[in-house]
């Protein structure tokens, strides 16, 4: 049986319009790291911050193909193209799996983002410590 | 009313667990430098955790598998009751998701202000 996939109701305009907010967000944040990165010391911090919004944003666009595919789209298709029922079901078992490998890279994003934060903490650590000095 | 944790929601799950373990790198490197921006960046991981672990709960719960209304998905209606809380589950999940991102640009902002 085909598991009923949350997103079969993104095809709301306000879900969607949250989404692709979301998306431009990410991409205006990763500018905003490459501005500072380019401008301001410690540009590693800055580099790493870059990288992770920038994985986010790809993993919430290809979220953005995806899910539709998961959801309302696979049903309507089925509804409308009876005989090709175990080609869909196939189609669909496969974009789930990359659904779950898309969605793997968080774990990637929540590695560079700790990266980034650990060294902030541990460069501006050592600043305020120079700081006291 | 059934909640079936499958793959996916069980990754959502552990994936909002790890936001959260972030979120606690992020306190400990503001107690060491002391920085307002890993402040809101504190907020902003908090966020995409409870998003994450709502998003896979609210994934996992299944109205319609209960047997009693699994005519009304195969006929793909979307005006139901039941649809309706299943869609402002999303709104819920991506709304937290503008919240965290509001945080992360204005930490970014901070950042570039003052510095880390």
């Amino acid at each position: 049986m085909i598991p009923v996939f949350a997103s079969t109701f993104l095809s709301d305009p306000l879900v969607i319009s949250l989404r692709w907010l979301i998306i431009l967000a990410y991409g205006v944040l990763c500018g905003l790291s490459l501005t500072v990165f380019f401008k301001k010391e410690r540009k590693t911090l800055f580099l790493f911050l870059a990288a992770a919004f920038s994985i986010l944003m790809i993993v919430e666009l290809g979220s953005f193909y995806f899910e539709p595919m998961l959801g309302w789209l696979y049903y309507y298709l089925v509804r409308r193209f009876e005989w090709l029922r175990f080609s869909l079901n196939y189609m669909y078992n496969a974009q789930l799996e990359v659904w779950l490998i898309l969605q793997s890279l968080h774990f990637l994003v929540i590695t560079v983002f700790g990266l980034a934060m650990i060294l902030a903490g541990w460069v501006g650590g050592k600043h305020s410590k120079e700081g006291k000095k | 009313m059934t909640l079936m944790f499958d793959v996916a929601s069980v990754m959502m799950v552990a994936i909002g667990c790890c936001y959260g373990l972030l979120a606690f790198v992020a306190y400990s490197s503001y107690r060491r430098a002391g920085s307002k921006s890993l402040l809101l960046f504190m907020g902003g991981f908090l966020m995409l955790s409870i998003t994450y672990i709502y998003g896979g709960v609210a994934g996992a719960y299944h109205p319609f598998n209960g047997g009693l209304f699994e005519h009304v998905l195969s006929e793909f209606a979307l005006g139901g009751f039941l649809a309706d809380v299943t869609v402002k589950n999303m709104v819920v999940f991506e709304a937290l998701g503008v919240v965290a991102v509001v945080l992360f640009i204005i930490a970014l902002y901070k950042a570039y202000l003052k510095g880390i």
